[in-house]
């Protein structure tokens, strides 16, 4: 009777798959564990949490960690991916020209020009044929305020318009005697030019309508009398307008809108035979991405210094110089992945925080080198266990054998390893060979996208909206689901969920705390799910398939992390059914789903499958890479 | 969108928040609480005159609304927001003496009940 455990360290979980091996030669998968991964992969530190895993595998087979003989370790693939953002255009806003936060509660309707005077001037220094907007302070009551406009009014003065800093623009709107559009909940009120004029318009908020007339270019060349030139500068204020409920523009003498491009540099990537080819960050994502396929096999790519990309590209190699000891110029970059995104930007001299979508680039690297030290890793494990380990495979082909354990598979088969840091591919053909890659572009990336396209500047938060479905908190008792179902509850929710878009978590709602519905929420998360997985997905099978056309697969198998996603397969299957692919997810031994494939594949190596797999595993695969010093000597 | 003050007339079919007050007289603070409601657009009543436990009060007067959503004042500053579909002793919001902005935000938070929408932190 002897025990055996394949033990796989991955970037951010170590699993272990126990094996009982009886005295008749009978082997039988005991148990499996997962614990997660301590330190940086491939380094020392991974040792305590790989014991962690063991003893909690041991523990569920009901004996004790230090009756496992042999450890059998992954040649963890050496490779370390991360993201980063460059923004590739700003606007910028001089001299307070525009209000566009787009307040709940607006008053009145309409559209009413005229220049911006305090709703406590003297009405003697202004003449009563000059149309006016008043400006209102926090400090002067609505009441006050209501009065004043009447009094105004009745004295012959047009006042066409209000800029309201408190929250009461419906209650000024209801004691007044005209009929004119206010925009309130200004917060910066006092950096609102005056005497200038300005344009304040309202939609009718009963009929559903958003504004169009500051929403349109033309529509404040009209009110301003614009030239040509001046209408084109200010397309950026119109085109963050479009889609509100009411707005104020304010043409002022120097006041200026510029949409700049931000120099986010280029990036040079280079291929086998050393030739550089250039590509302009700004120039967009699918330049990019074509200039990377042209040039695959990548050897290295590298980015500006002093733009983000290129602080991103040098701290991934840091990185990875670090793990290894390895010097940093001879660490390279294998592939990048970039994703054309809007994010939202506060306005640079906005009145009321005002944001526009602006044009960036994500990009996501991976970073490759020779090998990861995990003899120094072995050599802990032996000391601390008394077992023998074995460096026993590379990652990538365990995770073939593990895998062809899913009911109903069989080679030639692609593999699909979906990470958070990369997305790895390996194909088996008909003579059992095997050929990995390995891709930059995964959860990370994922994450990212969502948090930037949703201004949420909160990673933590935005995985989580990767992760749970959302759902609108619609009465106190009842929740709608972001496909339209609707949950009640016995007990009423908690008042500050009401009202909210929330995420359905495994025992709780979390309150999303941006305003958006759960469709919108629901939209992000899935176009970053398809922009970066289905995209990875078909281009790591391209490279992968020997004659390089999908359709010769016939079996795809899902694993990793994010293939346990609710929705990741299913996109990706989907979009492969057009090639005519069975494509799912994993299901390793029949019964861990698409985890343990390369701690199970590492075990089968070791007993040349036994009556695990329906193939003889060839005698490359089963052969251990490299054994610790306890077994050199025989002890 | 209205509101008005005292019983409110058999052929009034306007969905109103109805904010009670125990006691004959008026606090001060109800007019905050109107502008709270007013400002969000719903429409409401306010009804002098009623005399129990200020919880029971706020709880009928959800009972009654047809936005099923009614609010208590007690003579000593005490506002109860209520909902007819929550246990009768267990209202939303019960706040003692609440400054003039909370007053106007619990008159908010009684009409966003309604519109269904996220409720403003008070206090």
């Amino acid at each position: 009777m002897g025990y055996v455990a394949g033990v796989d360290i991955g970037n951010s979980s170590t699993e272990v798959a126990l094996l009982r091996r009886s005295g008749s030669g009978e082997t039988t998968f005991v148990s499996d564990a997962l614990y997660r991964t301590t330190g940086l992969k491939g380094t020392k530190k991974n040792v305590p949490g790989v014991i962690k895993a063991l003893r909690e595998a041991s523990k569920e087979a009901g004996i004790d960690a230090s009756e496992i003989d042999r450890v059998l370790l992954n040649e963890a693939a050496p490779v370390i991916g991360d993201v980063a953002m460059e923004t590739i255009t700003e606007t910028v806003i001089t001299e307070s020209t525009m209000i566009g936060h787009d307040p709940s509660t607006p008053g009145g309707v309409g559209l009413g020009t005229g220049t911006t005077t305090e709703i406590t001037a003297d009405m003697d220094e202004y003449p009563a044929d000059e149309p006016i907007v008043f400006l209102i302070p926090e400090t002067v009551d609505f009441a006050v305020a209501a009065n004043r406009i009447n009094e105004w009014s009745a004295a012959g003065y047009e006042i066409n318009g209000a800029i309201v800093q408190r929250d009461d623009a419906v209650l000024i709107d209801n004691r007044i005697d005209v009929e004119i559009p206010i925009v309130d909940e200004v917060g910066q009120i006092g950096d609102v030019p005056r005497d200038q004029r300005a344009a304040v318009e309202v939609a009718p908020q009963t009929s559903g309508k958003t504004i169009d007339e500051l929403s349109n270019p033309y529509g404040i060349a009209t009110v301003f009398d614009l030239s040509p030139e001046e209408t084109q500068k200010i397309i950026p204020v119109s085109r963050a307008l479009v889609g509100n409920k009411s707005a104020v523009v304010i043409k002022t003498p120097e006041g200026d809108v510029e949409e700049r491009t931000i120099p986010a540099g280029e990036l040079r990537i280079v291929d086998e035979r050393g030739v550089e080819t250039e590509v302009p960050v700004d120039e967009g994502a699918s330049r990019i991405m074509e200039a990377v396929m042209d040039n695959w096999p990548v050897a290295d790519v590298r980015g500006e210094s002093g733009s983000n990309i290129g602080g991103m590209l040098n701290r991934a190699r840091d990185s990875m110089a670090e793990v290894t000891g390895q010097p940093v110029d001879s660490i390279e970059i294998r592939d990048i992945m970039a994703v054309d995104t809007l994010i939202p930007q506060e306005v640079e001299g906005s009145v009321a925080g005002e944001h526009s979508m602006e044009n960036a680039v994500a990009l996501a690297a991976m970073v490759k080198t020779q090998q990861l030290p995990m003899q120094q890793i072995a050599n802990g494990i032996e000391s601390e266990l008394g077992a023998e380990v074995l460096i026993q495979g590379v990652e990538a082909k365990m995770a073939v054998l593990g895998s062809l354990t899913t009911p109903g598979t069989d080679h030639p088969v692609a593999i699909l390893d979906m990470g958070g840091g990369s997305t790895d591919a390996a194909y088996m053909d008909e003579e059992k060979a095997i050929d990995s890659i390995h891709l930059s572009g995964a959860g990370d990336m994922v994450t990212m996208l969502i948090d930037s396209e949703l201004g949420l500047d909160d990673r933590e938060l935005a995985e989580e909206i990767k992760i749970y479905p959302a759902a609108e908190v619609e009465t106190l008792f009842s929740v709608r689901q972001e496909d339209g179902t609707v949950n009640f509850f016995d007990d009423p929710v908690d008042p500050e969920l009401f009202g909210r878009t929330v995420l359905l978590k495994d025992d709780e709602m979390r309150p999303i705390p941006i305003d958006k519905s759960s469709e919108e929420i629901r939209r992000v998360r899935q176009q970053a799910k398809r922009r970066v997985f289905v995209k990875n997905a078909e281009r790591a099978l391209n490279i992968i398939t020997p004659t390089e056309n999908i359709r010769h697969l016939p079996f795809v198998v899902m694993t990793g992390r994010s293939s346990l996603d609710f929705e990741i397969p299913e996109m990706i299957s989907d979009a492969l059914a057009e090639y005519g692919i069975v494509c799912g997810r994993a299901n390793v031994r029949g019964e861990t789903g698409p985890r343990n494939a390369v701690a199970t594949g590492l075990v089968l190596s070791h007993i040349e499958g036994g009556s695990h797999l329906e193939f003889e595993i060839p005698g490359e695969l089963t052969s251990a890479l490299e054994r610790t010093r306890l077994q050199a000597d025989g002890q | 969108m209205s509101g008005c003050r005292g019983e409110v007339e058999s052929s009034d079919d306007v969905p109103r928040v109805f904010v009670r007050c125990i006691g004959d007289r008026e606090p001060d603070l109800v007019q905050y609480i109107e502008h709270g409601i007013e400002e969000e657009g719903v429409s409401w009543a306010v009804q002098p005159g009623y005399d129990d436990d200020s919880v029971a009060v706020a709880h009928g007067a959800a009972m009654d609304s047809k936005l099923k959503i009614g609010v208590g004042v007690t003579p000593d500053a005490r506002v109860i927001v209520h909902h007819k579909q929550l246990p009768s002793d267990d209202p939303l919001f019960d706040v003692a003496e609440p400054t003039t902005e909370d007053a106007r935000k619990l008159g908010s938070n009684a009409a966003r009940l309604a519109k269904r929408m996220p409720l403003k932190q008070v206090g």
